[in-house]
């Protein structure tokens, strides 16, 4: 293995854990910044969508002996309508919560808000298993189970179009959000939500479109991401939302693309700190170094490395 | 003496610590001072109430034996509590029956009540007669009557026995007290040496600056006059000439003892804003200073500045604190401010909704307090007596200012007048010197504005407290104030008492409108 | 003796302290039942007295200090393996394993301090998360628990059994020592809110401007509310390693948290009763109730449904809702009152 060699696997592998966590992190940033909220259910909506999606796929077959479900794969579409179903079960789901919870919550400043979604994160997860069924685990299914060799390093194929998808999407809002009437609505609403109002922009369309769509990626991420790993269970996303947290406040929340570079350098840092670690045998530390290191990038810029510092008028 | 000696950073840094030391001494000495006539009162109130106390189970034991002496036996004890029983009864009985009546509209009420009350009369006679048949009275025998004596003697014997137990207990402590009066007093003496060496090194610390300062200025006169004579850059240039203003401030504000705060050349810039550009002005003390400018004139920078929210972009800000030593502002922290005896509120209400209104005057007197969280941990005496003496002190605020009647309410609902009350009696709870208003009459009507101008001037006559204010009310500013100050884009554009200001073109272009009649 | 009652106990019988002191009664009492009661009812009991010690502490922090620290699972995780580390592997008496827990926690409570006091709100939330999960790394990978996620046992073949002042503890005394703490616990935390220690909290997380205005130090005072609960938390950690006699890394991460916060949120932040009622609604209740009959994921979506509806409907938590419910009973009976009675 040579350094060159080296490099390049750290970038991919970096680039497939982003295509996962840039996705649940802007669902958290897009909720962030149209209702001051900090959305700890964010993996919880995703994780929801991921087990309709494979409730639906192991339904289409399933085995008369043991009962368990058995399908095998023979054709795209039977993966994308019930993926495209997950994603429509976490968008209802968030447009429910926004619409139902938080419009009608008498006293909603930040702390309570934050409040509301620990609540969301408990009910999810109990209900997930009364709606599915028991079984802790459900095996997801992948795009593709074949792998590509580039440069020497096995890339699934199945990570290259999670990444191909993520970033069209992610893309595509970001063109939005500059060049249409919406994204500017969602800007003002991020800006300043009493003044955008007044405005006229309609606030809580705004803010119910921003919980459906963040649940929408929510759903999209988890559902590669369990493809991915070739497993599911409750708890699945719970890491992936972390990193997502941990990626926000790295990147600033100021702005929308901000804590994007904080989830490539998130996930690069995954990628490097085991590799540097292990010729001293403390792989097992590299999250632990991971996470503190990112604590001290946000003490020294405590507005993110990206973010600009808001000063109050006393 | 140790003349010429440089103030090195340990020097000062043992004189704040001695600073801190002899402050918290002089409140110890307070709390001391008024700690034994506490303990007297509570020892003599401990005693009356065990007296009282005494007293009431005394009467409570003996009642019943008194009671059947006078003639009243236990059968007639207990014919008297039934028929109390049965007349409550019948009572709530009528009074049912006569809410039927009501309610079914009957209009011949008074009728049926008659009926009601004569049937129940004949019932209750009946019942009086079975209960005198059943418990008949009796005399009193002989013996029965030395018995209940001897009972009541014996109740009064314990009685006494109680009281004398009691009262020794009660000299006993007060013995105890006076020889912790002489205690206290010992210890009241030895914090007082300890103030008294604390304010000599003090004074022996500022006189060293003085000396120091006045040695610096004459070499800083002289590196200026060499830099300029070379043509030296005038980035080092500026920075002695900084230096020597400060040294020249100093030395002025300690000279004239007029002056409480003087502020000189004092800039803040955020970023390419310039908030406050060069500003310099003179508060004296005990008067009333009013600072006008429009809005973003930079008047409440000028406040964030002096209280150190900010840290001031360059000039001067020298304070006379309240034990009449000089200090820099700039060398205090934000949460130090109010021991050097400045105060302040807000422009916008910035009080505790959680808590009551007694409670908020309370939290200003934080910097007042000798118990430490210790302490606050198990409740000790200490910290009972210090809340005491503060609720005292709020609550005569509250009566001065004529707001004590929401004393032990919420702030949350009240009408705003009221608030900037609360606000400007939080201000008082420390008795500082300097108290800063910032725009205290923003939201009133003309009734409350001049009930505000008469209780500010009250404070300024009454405690010679100094004030300085910072207003857009022309009324308010013109009334009260002893001296106005005038700025415009961070700049001073004219000073004088109200009169001049208002002659003055430049203000009256920028600020007041070319009519002014006020 | 009945001057002794009038002069002394009586005053004491209304000050609130009293009532702390009965529930510590009752704990006690508790243990002389543990044959009498089934054993999880009893584990339900005593779990969740030593839970709501945590919960006193997080509530300090949140409802006084405004600070939302989702770091109370570290605390109790530092409290349980600290113990076990110091008395099993270094072989030191109990006492000084348990002055060990509390020196630990004080200084993890402080860099946790020092961290509040860049970051604010929300951001403190998730970067306390972080730190959390940095401590159960921590805990996780030295050697001695690196066997996986399980701690270790304090029963089963052992070195020394657990003695305290020369007693032999077993689980069941365990419920003294929590009876003890709690009580302790409750005093002080009620002496605190109901001192200038206190309001200084409320005002600075009402407005830091204003508090240092009249003199607050920020940084003294969000180190206490810090230093506090994690020394609760800590103490929470240390009974329950008393009483369980094994940890689980697994089961004081953020889930835990996020209920200790669900537990103060629904009774009512700034009371320690509701404290005692909210704990009780989400730990006493899925221990003692939906555990036994296998409804866990019931008790999961009722935990969060409550949090949801309290903080939307009664910010002030159960209690308020007490205190409101009782206000309209009174009400509706004067009411029925004058219906029957009529007025004079």
């Amino acid at each position: 293995m040579n350094f060159a060699t080296d490099i390049l696997s750290i970038i991919i592998s970096a680039l497939i854990s982003f295509s996962f966590l840039s996705l649940a992190t802007f669902g958290i940033v897009l909720i962030f910044k149209t209702s001051s909220t900090t959305n700890f259910a964010q993996g919880m909506l995703g994780i929801l969508g991921a087990y309709t999606t494979s409730y639906l796929i192991d339904k289409q077959g399933v085995v008369d002996v043991t009962g368990l479900p058995s399908v095998t794969i023979t054709s795209p579409t039977q993966l994308i309508l019930p993926i495209l179903a997950g994603i429509l079960v976490s968008f209802i789901t968030g447009f429910l919560i926004n619409n139902v919870i938080f419009k009608h919550a008498k006293f909603t400043n930040a702390a309570t808000k934050q409040i509301i979604t620990m609540g969301l994160v408990i009910v999810i997860t109990g209900l997930i298993p009364l709606i599915f069924g028991q079984t802790v685990t459900r095996v997801s299914f992948p795009f593709s189970q074949q792998t590509i060799m580039f440069q020497g390093i096995a890339v699934p194929v199945h990570q290259l179009i999670t990444l191909i998808l993520s970033t069209i999407i992610l893309l595509t809002i970001f063109i939005l959000l500059k060049y249409t009437k919406w994204g500017l609505g969602v800007r003002s609403v991020a800006s300043n939500e009493r003044v955008a109002g007044m405005m006229g922009i309609n606030t809580s369309v705004i803010n119910s479109m921003s919980w459906a769509i963040a649940g929408a990626l929510g759903a999209l991420s988890a559902i590669t991401y369990t493809a991915a790993i070739g497993s599911m269970s409750v708890v699945t996303m719970t890491s992936i939302q972390i990193n997502a947290f941990y990626a926000s406040i790295l990147g600033g929340f100021s702005s929308f693309g901000g804590p994007l570079g904080g989830a490539f350098l998130l996930s690069a840092g995954q990628a490097i700190f085991p590799k540097l670690l292990v010729t001293w045998n403390l792989a097992a530390w590299s999250n632990t170094l991971l996470y503190v290191s990112i604590i001290l990038a946000v003490l020294i810029k405590p507005a993110g490395l990206f973010g600009k510092k808001i000063v109050k008028k006393v | 003496m140790e003349q010429n000696k440089k103030i090195t950073p340990i020097m000062t840094y043992k004189h704040g610590l001695n600073v801190k030391k002899h402050r918290k001494t002089t409140l110890l000495i307070n709390y001391y001072q008024g700690l034994t006539d506490e303990l007297e009162a509570d020892i003599k109130n401990g005693y009356q109430h065990s007296k009282d106390l005494i007293e009431g189970i005394y009467e409570e034991s003996v009642k019943p034996y008194q009671q059947q002496l006078q003639g009243i036996t236990k059968n007639d004890a207990t014919r008297d509590l039934k028929s109390k029983t049965y007349d409550k009864k019948q009572y709530w009985a009528r009074r049912k029956y006569r809410q039927t009546l009501i309610r079914k509209q009957d209009d011949q009420i008074d009728q049926k009540l008659l009926e009601y009350d004569q049937t129940h009369q004949l019932e209750r006679d009946n019942f009086i007669q079975k209960l005198t048949l059943k418990y008949p009275h009796k005399d009193l025998t002989n013996t029965e009557i030395d018995r209940l004596n001897q009972k009541i003697a014996s109740c009064e014997e314990k009685k006494e026995k109680q009281i004398q137990r009691v009262t020794e207990k009660y000299e006993d402590r007060l013995k105890k007290l006076e020889s912790f009066k002489l205690k206290n007093t010992k210890r009241i003496q030895e914090k007082e040496l300890l103030n008294e060496r604390l304010s000599k090194e003090i004074d022996h610390y500022n006189q060293q600056v003085l000396i120091d300062d006045q040695a610096l200025l004459k070499t800083y006169l002289n590196d200026l006059d060499v830099m300029q004579s070379a043509k030296v850059l005038p980035k080092s240039a500026e920075k002695i000439q900084a230096k020597i203003d400060r040294i020249e401030t100093t030395l002025r504000t300690i000279e004239n003892t007029n002056i409480h705060l003087s502020i000189h050349n004092l800039k803040m810039f955020f970023g390419g804003i310039k908030a406050v550009n060069d500003l310099t002005f003179d508060v004296k003390k005990g008067e009333i200073f009013g600072l006008i400018g429009p809005n973003g004139a930079g008047k409440t920078t000028v406040f964030n500045c002096i209280t150190q929210f900010y840290k001031a972009t360059s000039g001067d800000m020298i304070f006379r604190n309240k034990e009449g030593n000089i200090v820099d502002l700039n060398e205090r922290k934000t949460h130090d401010i109010i021991n050097e005896g400045i105060a302040r509120s807000f422009q916008n209400v910035e009080l505790i909704w959680e808590l009551t209104v007694l409670d908020n005057l309370l939290v200003a007197a934080h910097s007042l307090l000798i118990t430490n969280y210790f302490e606050h941990m198990v409740h000790s005496k200490r910290m009972q007596r210090e809340e005491a003496v503060l609720r005292t002190k709020g609550m005569q605020i509250l009566m001065d200012l004529g707001i004590s009647e929401y004393a032990y309410r919420s702030p949350y609902g009240l009408p705003y007048g009221i608030l900037k009350k609360i606000e400007l009696a939080r201000t008082l709870m420390t008795n500082p010197t300097l108290i800063i208003l910032d725009e205290p009459a923003a939201g009133l009507n003309d009734a409350e504005t001049e009930d505000l101008a008469k209780v500010i001037k009250s404070i300024n006559h009454k405690y010679g407290i100094t004030i300085f204010l910072v207003e857009h009310d022309m009324g308010l500013v013109m009334s009260i104030c002893d001296t106005v100050c005038a700025i415009s884009f961070g700049k001073k554009i004219g000073i004088g008492t109200p009169k001049e200001i208002q002659q003055n073109t430049e203000v009256r272009a920028a600020y007041l409108g070319d009519d002014s009649d006020e | 003796m009945k001057l002794y009652y009038l002069e002394k106990i009586k005053p004491f019988m209304k000050k609130p302290h009293f009532g702390f002191l009965i529930v510590g009664v009752l704990l006690v009492i508790l243990r002389l039942l543990v044959n009498v009661l089934p054993p999880d009812i009893y584990g339900a009991i005593v779990t969740t007295a030593y839970y709501y010690l945590a919960g006193l502490g997080f509530a300090l922090l949140l409802g006084y200090g405004g600070l939302a620290s989702l770091g109370t699972g570290a605390f109790v995780g530092i409290g349980a393996f600290t113990l076990h580390f110091v008395f099993r592997y270094l072989a030191m008496p109990l006492t000084l394993a348990i002055i060990a827990g509390i020196i630990l926690a004080i200084l993890v409570s402080i860099a946790f301090g020092f961290v509040s006091l860049r970051i604010s709100g929300m951001y403190l939330a998730i970067v306390t998360m972080g730190l959390s999960q940095i401590v159960i790394e921590v805990i996780r990978n030295i050697p001695q628990y690196a066997s996986g996620t399980t701690g270790g046992f304090l029963s089963g073949p052992m070195a020394r059994p657990l003695e305290f002042l020369g007693m032999r503890l077993n689980s069941n005394s365990a419920v003294l020592f929590t009876a003890v703490f709690v009580v302790i616990g409750m005093m002080i935390v009620h002496n605190l809110i109901h001192s200038s220690t206190g309001r200084a909290l409320l005002s600075i997380k009402n407005s830091d401007t204003a508090a240092q205005t009249m003199g607050i130090n920020l940084l003294k005072y969000r180190l206490f509310a810090f230093v506090i609960s994690g020394v609760y938390g800590t103490l929470a950690g240390i009974l329950s390693m008393l009483f369980v006699r094994n940890g689980n890394v697994s089961q004081i991460g953020i889930t835990f948290a996020l209920n200790i916060l669900a537990a103060v949120v629904i009774g009512g932040t700034k009371s320690v009763w509701g404290i005692m009622l909210g704990t009780f609604v989400i730990f006493g209740l899925d221990l003692a109730v939906f555990q036994r009959f296998n409804l866990g994921n019931y008790s999961l979506i009722i935990n969060g449904a409550l949090i949801i509806l309290v903080v939307m409907f009664y910010p002030g938590g159960l209690i308020q809702l007490f205190g409101d419910v009782k206000r309209f009973m009174i009400k509706q009976i004067s009411k029925v009152k004058a219906h029957i009675y009529g007025t004079e």
